[in-house]
């Protein structure tokens, strides 16, 4: 078996045309860059499962699958896109894509404000090329990374923020991306968030999808975190069960940034997120949650890299998985200590509750440590529903399902803990609840 | 109310009850006594139903059903509480969550309206005086981090709020210092009445002291050897088990 599978995909065989129609079509810088990229994803392709990284997660039944780019969506997306906010009043500014393209009508990117730009790609491309520019080009030329080259290639619209020094943002930034997919169609989205020096910005993803078709959703997001500033990013990554959701986070931390991420991971037919955080600087502090939640087929695969490049830095990361069915859960965790950032704190914690004897977790935890003053330490469980804490519930009059609920709920509640901002913890309860009252769904998956 | 006939109970491929014989009457509280592994929590959690708890022989008829009949929650519901010798720690579930949801499941068996957080709280209240079970303990994961002691009064809380009709404690008083065992104590008499009857496992008569019993039952090797009124508890603390296991014995 090779280290590659090619796959052979309409909307790659028809660059030309596809690209034409994307955002900043025209501007010769991307036009070139975008070619770049597609060569540069036709060299190395996808990984196949002789790739270390990708040991766990298979793409064979997605190269398989003739995507095409998404098109235009006809009539409204079947949500409620209201019931998905932020938070709060819900009157914080809000960036709904559908089908990888803005839409205006549904969004709100709120009053100009002071040294700070909220807005979508296709129009910073337009209005502040000059700022976007360096970022895209720099996180592009990260060359053997099929699915970021790819995504940079078809780059669709997304989200841009930019914070000047010292701006806060009091109510974090929405984000939806919708999808609505009538034949097997791809997304590329491009997030760009640039946090200047001592700024504080939050914001949230939402990916929702529906559809009778299979679609593959491969957002990138690039975060930019200066000196002391700090940025909350939450994503709920809820896809239809015929997607595929390959996304990769990218974030990078001058001394004393912080970055706060709380990913809660409950649709696609498989998934895979990624975070990769470089913490330049000293003393940036970066911190990891999340919560998976699969059943039947569906995979799920986080994987982290958290590399230590500045002294006096620390890092967390706690994620916790309930997997029932066939479902298959994956936890990559690696930490890089560089030989320069002594006095380094890296903690990973990583468990997951079966309830299924079908169900498999597969954690990888990976300590790379090349200094001598650091405190790393990393963990993992996987268990059942203690039988006596089951007993105990029912033995106070609890059904046996409410019982197993009450468990699961309460084994996931620790996750969600961490996340201060009530309103958004909410909506993961509501997450979690509605998980736990579905009954799964006979109908196909991706991946399976 | 329970009538147990014959009860052969194994446990992990070995049979460790092998024919009980016990009848309590309503209103009634018997004590039961034995050695260490005679089979005494074997037989409370028989009754509460556990899983792996199987019952090879017997019946046990409970206000005239068939009780082994019922899964665990409908014995509950229908009035039967246990009293854990080591009541469970359970991580990340609220104490008032959990006694609400006891409360309700209870409530709604009984075709009565459940209470909403705000009843709840002020049902509990009173209860939560007479036991010493401060807010803060309410607070917590249900038993989590609990000292020995206040796991054993956090039982008896639920008993008080549950009403039960019949109670298992087994070794309630264990490991209680002198106060806790007096409001342990109280706490249990405060909840005898006619229509409610008890079994009570214990190693001390010291117990029996305060929860006095009508009958007072010695099991050992898992079958009762002997029975007899309040004064056999302290016939066993003077003479100890030896002669009564050996008789059996022999
Ligand atoms: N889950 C189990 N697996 C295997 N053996 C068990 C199990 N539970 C109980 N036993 C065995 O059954 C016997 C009776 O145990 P039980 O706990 O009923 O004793 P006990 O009378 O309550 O003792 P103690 O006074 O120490 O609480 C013991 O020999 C014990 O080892
Ligand atoms: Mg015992």
């Amino acid at each position: 078996m090779s280290r590659r599978i090619v796959a052979e995909f309409p909307f790659v065989e028809r660059f030309d045309e596809v690209a034409a129609g994307l955002p900043g079509a025209g501007l010769d810088w991307l036009d070139a860059l975008r070619r770049d990229s597609l060569d540069a994803f036709n060299r190395v392709a996808l990984p196949s499962t002789r790739v270390e990284a990708w040991k766990y997660t298979n793409l064979k039944d997605l190269a398989k699958t003739p995507f095409d780019i998404a098109a235009s969506p006809e009539g409204d997306p079947p949500f409620d896109l209201d019931g998905i906010h932020a938070g709060g009043s819900g009157a914080g500014r809000r960036l709904v894509f559908v089908n990888g393209r803005f839409d205006a009508g549904r969004s709100r990117t709120g009053p100009p404000s002071e040294g700070l730009a909220v807005l979508s790609l296709g129009e910073a491309l337009r209005s502040r090329a000059r700022i976007v520019r360096p970022h895209i080009e720099r996180l592009s030329s990260l060359e053997d990374e099929a699915l970021l080259a790819l995504n940079t290639a078809f780059m669709m619209d997304g989200c841009v923020i930019v914070a000047g020094d010292g701006v806060t943002i009091d109510l974090p930034v929405e984000t939806v991306f919708v999808n609505d997919a009538r034949s097997p169609t791809s997304v590329h989205p491009r997030n760009l968030v640039v946090a200047g020096a001592g700024s504080r910005i939050a914001l949230t993803e939402t990916h929702v999808g529906a559809g009778p078709s299979e679609y593959w959703s491969n957002p990138v997001t690039e975060i930019v975190v200066a000196a002391s500033a700090s940025v909350v990013h939450r994503k709920i990554q809820r896809e239809s069960r015929r997607a595929y959701h390959l996304a990769n986070t990218r974030v990078t931390l001058a001394e004393r940034g912080t970055y706060r991420a709380f990913l809660m991971s409950v649709g696609a037919g498989l998934s895979r997120c990624e975070i990769d955080a470089t913490l330049e600087g000293e003393g940036a502090d970066c911190r990891l949650d999340g919560a998976y939640l699969a059943r039947d087929r569906q995979h799920t695969d986080i994987t982290t890299r958290v590399t230590h490049a500045g002294s006096g830095g620390s890092s967390r990361q706690a994620f916790r998985g309930v997997l029932d069915g066939r479902s298959r859960g994956v936890f990559q965790g690696r930490v890089s200590v560089r030989p320069d950032a002594q006095r380094t704190d890296g903690h990973q914690l990583n468990k997951t509750l079966l309830l299924s004897n079908d169900a498999e977790i597969d954690t990888k935890p990976e300590l790379e440590i090349y200094a001598d003053d650091v405190k790393c330490s990393h963990g993992a469980t996987a268990g059942h529903l203690d039988e006596l804490e089951l007993l105990y519930l029912r033995s106070r009059g609890l059904g046996a399902e409410e019982a197993r609920r009450v468990l699961i709920r309460a084994f996931v509640a620790e996750a969600v803990e961490s996340v201060e901002d009530g309103p958004f913890r909410d909506r993961l309860d509501a997450e979690i609840d509605d998980w736990l009252s579905r009954e799964p769904p006979a109908d196909a998956e991706a991946g399976a | 109310m329970l009538e147990i006939r014959d009860l052969h109970v194994r446990v992990d491929e070995r049979e460790v009850l092998k024919g009980i014989d016990l009848t309590i009457a309503r209103g009634e509280v018997h004590a039961v006594m034995g050695p260490n592994g005679s089979g005494k929590s074997t037989l409370a959690y028989a009754l509460a139903g556990r899983d792996g708890y199987e019952v090879t022989g017997g019946t046990v008829r409970y206000r005239g059903a068939d009780l082994l009949a019922l899964s665990i929650e409908e014995r509950a519901r229908e009035g039967l509480f246990l009293a854990f010798q080591y009541p469970v720690e359970i991580p990340g579930v609220a104490g008032t969550t959990f006694l609400r949801a006891a409360v309700n499941a209870r409530r709604r068996h009984r075709g009565e309206r459940e209470l909403d957080a705000m009843q709840f709280v002020k049902f509990v209240r009173e209860k939560q005086a007479e036991l010493n079970i401060p807010d803060d303990m309410l607070k917590r994961p249900v038993n989590v981090g609990f000292s020995g002691g206040e796991k054993k009064r956090n039982e008896v809380f639920q008993m008080a709020l549950l009403e039960p009709t019949f109670a298992v404690l087994d070794e309630t008083d264990s490991g209680l210092d002198i106060d806790a065992l007096k409001m342990v104590a109280n706490g249990v008499n405060a909840l005898r009445e006619p229509a409610r009857s008890m079994l009570v496992i214990t190693h001390y008569q010291r117990l029996l002291d305060y929860i006095v019993p009508d009958r007072v039952h010695v099991l050992a090797h898992g079958r009762i050897v002997k029975s007899g009124g309040r004064e056999l508890a302290l016939e066993l603390e003077r003479e100890g088990y030896g002669a009564l296991t050996a008789a059996e014995a022999a």
